[in-house]
C-alpha cells in the first residue's frame, strides 16, 4: 500500500477528517487520484490529508524559502515538509485553477515539491474546478443512475466551461453540474465522491486534455520511478 | 480608546505618527526605536500624574537621552487623539502637549497644553473699550507660557487664570472626585489615563518582587504581581489558574504567602507531576513563567479601558505557547475596551497576529523613527494568501516589507 499526503481546498475536494479522529474521511479529488493510481499502476493508497488550515500551523515558511518559491509552490512547498515530518514520500496537493494560468500554476507547484527533494510531489489542478472532471465521464452517470444525462447532457469540453457563480443559469461548473443531476432529481453533494470513483481515467483524459492529462501524466511519471 | 499618538522630538523621533487599534504589534530591527516608542506613550501618559523629572529619576536617565538629537527644536511634543465615553457622550479628545526642554539647565517643563473636543465654547474677554465681551474660545482646556484657560461645565465659561511653571500636564492637579462637574471632559481623560500600564520593564526581578497592599494591578512594570493576586477574589483566582493551566497544564495552583516583613507578600507557584507535587518559591520561578502569570493576571484586572504597553513579550516564553499568549493578548482587549501595544522580534507570536495590527518601526534616512503598517503592499498582501505575518517577515527585508521594492 502506498502511503500519499494531500491537501486540498476544503472538504468538497479533498475531503476532510472524521470529527475528533484522525480518520480521513475521502473526498471527490482523493477519490480521482485513487482511480488514477489504480489505472495507471494497478496500485492502492491510503491517503491521509490535511486542510490548508492545520497545514500552515503545522509547517511553518523558514527564512530564504521565497527565493526559491512563490504563489501556491509555497503550499507544495509546506506540504512536502509535512510528507517528510510524517514520513510519507508521495504528497498530492490539490488546487482550482479557476482563471489563473494552468502552466504557471503547474510551475508554481513543481518549484514548491522540489525544495524538498526526497519527496516526490504531484499538482492536482483541475481547469477549472474539480466539477469540471466530474463532468467529464457519462458512464459514471450510467452506473450510478442508470441512463446517462440527456436534458442537459454532459458538456463535449469540460475545461472551457466559464460563468458567473452569482448566476444558476450560467455554465460556471458548479451550476452545470446541479443542473445534470437535477434531471435525475437528485442533488450534486451526494454524488460527487460517487461519480469520481466511477470515472473512467481514460474518458477523462480524452475530455479533459489539459489539467487532467497533466495530472494523469505526473502520476505516471512518479510512481513509475518508484 | 487611543486613536492616534504623535510623537516629536522624544530620543530618536523627529515626527512620528502612529494609528491604534485594539491590539498592536511594533516590528523592527534592534535599534529601530520599538521600545522608544513605549517609552514615548508611557511619558506622556504619566505626565497626568508624575512631574518629567521625577519620571527621569525613576528610570535612572538624564534630560539629555530624552531630548531628540535631530534638528533643533528645544521642545518635545505630542499628540494624542482619544475616544472617550464622557457621560454618555462619545468624544473625540485631541489632548497637545509640549515640554521645553532647558539642557544647560537640566530643566523640562510644560510649555503649551491643550485639550479640545473639536467644539467651541464661550469666554468672557475685556475688549479695548474696558468692556466684557463673550466670545468663543476653541476647546476645553489651553494652557500657554502666561495663563491658562479652563471652560467649566458648572458655570458655562471659560475661565482664565495666570499659569505657573511646573514639569506635568496640568491633568495631575484634576480630581476625578472634586473637579467632576466643572471639568468631566478632564476628569474622564484623567480617569483614562489612570487605568494606562505601561509594562515594558515587566522584568523578572520585578515580577519576583513581594509586595505588599491591596491592589487592583499589577503595579508599575509588574512590581505588585503578588499583592495583586493575594486581592484576588475566588473567582479572579480560578479564572487565573485555568487560564494558566491552559497554557502550562502541570501548574497546580498560584498562592502567595507573607514572607519577612509584616504584610509582605510573595507568590509561590504549586507544580503536580501525578502524585508528585512541587512548591516553588518567586525567586525560584523561571523567568518565562513569570511572565506567563503576569500576562495571565493582565486578563483578570478589573480596569475598564486604557492601553497597556509591553516590551519584548517573547522574553523567556517558549515559542510553542506562543498562540495561546496572543490569544490571552487579544481575549483582553476584547473585554472592556481596552488597548495593547507590544513589542517583539519574534516571526513566531506574529504569526498569531492579525496582519492589520501589526506595526513596522524603522530608522528613516536621517535617523529618525518612523513607523508605517507592515502589510499595506499589493505583494505582501498577495504573500497572506499563502503565508502567516511572521513567515512573511521572516522571509523580506525591510526595504520590502515597507513597499520601497514597488517605487
Amino acid at each position: 500500500m502506498i502511503m500519499v499526503v494531500m491537501c486540498g481546498e476544503g472538504s468538497q475536494d479533498v475531503g476532510k477528517r472524521d470529527y475528533q479522529t484522525d480518520h480521513w474521511i475521502d473526498g471527490p479529488a482523493a477519490a480521482l487520484f485513487k482511480v488514477a493510481l489504480d489505472h495507471s499502476h494497478n496500485r492502492a493508497c491510503n491517503i491521509t490529508g490535511i486542510n490548508k488550515y492545520e497545514l500552515d500551523k503545522e509547517i511553518s515558511v523558514q527564512k530564504g524559502v521565497l527565493k526559491i518559491v512563490k504563489g501556491h509552490g509555497i503550499k507544495a512547498y509546506r506540504l512536502a515538509r509535512y510528507a517528510l515530518l510524517k514520513r510519507i514520500t508521495f504528497a498530492v496537493c490539490y488546487v482550482d485553477c479557476d482563471r489563473r494560468d494552468f502552466d504557471d500554476l503547474h510551475r508554481e507547484f513543481q518549484k514548491g515539491f522540489e525544495s524538498v527533494t526526497s519527496v516526490k510531489g504531484i499538482p492536482m489542478i483541475p481547469k477549472t474546478m474539480i466539477e469540471c472532471w466530474l463532468l467529464a465521464d457519462e458512464h459514471a452517470y450510467q452506473k450510478l443512475f442508470k441512463r446517462k444525462p440527456q436534458n442537459p447532457a454532459l458538456p463535449s469540453k469540460p475545461e472551457d466551461l466559464r460563468g458567473a457563480k452569482s448566476e444558476p443559469e450560467s455554465n460556471y461548473p458548479k451550476h452545470v453540474l446541479r443542473r445534470v443531476i437535477s434531471q435525475f432529481h437528485q442533488v450534486p453533494d451526494e454524488y460527487r465522491l460517487l461519480l469520481a470513483e466511477l470515472s473512467d481515467p481514460d474518458v477523462l483524459k480524452s475530455h479533459c486534455p489539459i489539467s487532467y492529462e497533466r495530472f494523469y501524466q505526473d502520476i505516471l511519471v512518479f510512481f513509475t520511478a518508484t | 480608546m487611543i486613536k492616534s499618538i504623535t510623537i516629536q522630538n522624544f530620543k530618536a523621533t523627529k515626527y512620528v505618527q502612529i494609528e491604534l487599534g485594539k491590539l498592536n504589534a511594533l516590528i523592527g530591527a534592534n535599534s529601530a526605536g520599538k521600545s522608544t516608542i513605549l517609552q514615548a506613550i508611557d511619558f506622556l501618559i504619566n505626565s497626568a500624574t508624575t512631574d518629567a523629572d521625577v519620571w527621569l529619576k525613576e528610570r535612572n536617565w538624564k534630560l539629555e537621552e530624552i531630548k531628540s538629537q535631530i534638528g533643533s527644536s528645544r521642545t518635545i511634543a505630542f499628540n494624542a487623539v482619544i475616544q472617550l465615553d464622557v457621560n454618555g457622550i462619545e468624544k473625540l479628545l485631541n489632548w497637545h502637549i509640549e515640554f521645553m526642554t532647558n539642557l544647560s539647565e537640566g530643566t523640562i517643563t510644560l510649555y503649551r497644553e491643550s485639550i479640545s473636543d473639536g467644539r467651541y465654547y464661550p469666554t468672557n474677554v475685556i475688549d479695548k473699550d474696558r468692556k466684557m465681551q463673550t466670545v468663543l474660545r476653541h476647546g476645553l482646556y489651553d494652557y500657554q507660557p502666561h495663563k491658562v484657560a479652563f471652560y467649566n461645565f458648572s458655570i458655562n465659561e471659560t475661565r482664565v487664570f495666570a499659569s505657573l511653571q511646573r514639569s506635568s500636564s496640568l491633568l495631575k492637579d484634576i480630581d476625578p472626585i472634586k473637579h467632576k462637574e466643572m471639568y468631566p471632559d478632564l476628569v474622564r481623560l484623567k480617569e483614562y489615563l489612570l487605568n494606562c500600564h505601561s509594562f515594558e520593564l515587566l522584568s523578572p526581578d520585578n515580577l519576583r518582587h513581594s509586595s505588599r497592599g491591596k491592589t487592583w494591578d499589577i503595579g508599575k512594570n509588574g512590581k505588585k504581581l503578588a499583592s495583586f493576586i493575594r486581592s484576588m477574589d475566588k473567582n479572579q483566582r480560578e479564572k487565573l489558574i485555568a487560564l494558566i493551566k491552559d497554557i502550562i497544564p502541570n501548574i497546580d495552583s498560584i498562592d502567595t504567602v507573607i514572607k519577612g516583613r509584616p504584610g509582605w507578600v510573595e507568590m509561590v507557584l504549586k507544580e503536580a507531576y501525578g502524585d508528585n507535587n512541587f512548591k516553588i518559591s518567586s525567586a525560584h520561578i523561571s523567568d518565562g513563567m513569570l511572565r506567563i502569570i503576569a500576562f495571565a493576571t493582565l486578563a483578570q484586572m478589573p480596569s475598564e479601558g486604557g492601553l497597556i504597553l509591553l516590551d519584548e513579550i517573547e522574553d523567556g516564553v517558549n515559542p510553542y505557547i506562543s498562540e495561546k499568549v496572543i490569544k490571552i493578548l487579544y481575549d483582553y482587549v476584547k473585554q472592556g475596551n481596552r488597548q495593547i501595544l507590544f513589542t517583539t522580534h519574534s516571526t513566531v507570536f506574529l504569526d498569531d497576529v492579525k496582519p492589520d495590527d501589526i506595526r513596522l518601526v524603522f530608522r528613516d534616512v536621517d535617523g529618525s523613527i518612523a513607523v508605517t503598517k507592515a502589510f499595506e503592499n499589493e505583494r505582501i498582501k498577495e504573500l497572506l494568501e499563502f503565508m502567516k505575518p511572521g513567515e512573511i517577515v521572516l522571509n523580506l527585508d525591510q526595504n520590502e516589507l515597507i513597499g520601497q521594492e514597488d517605487n
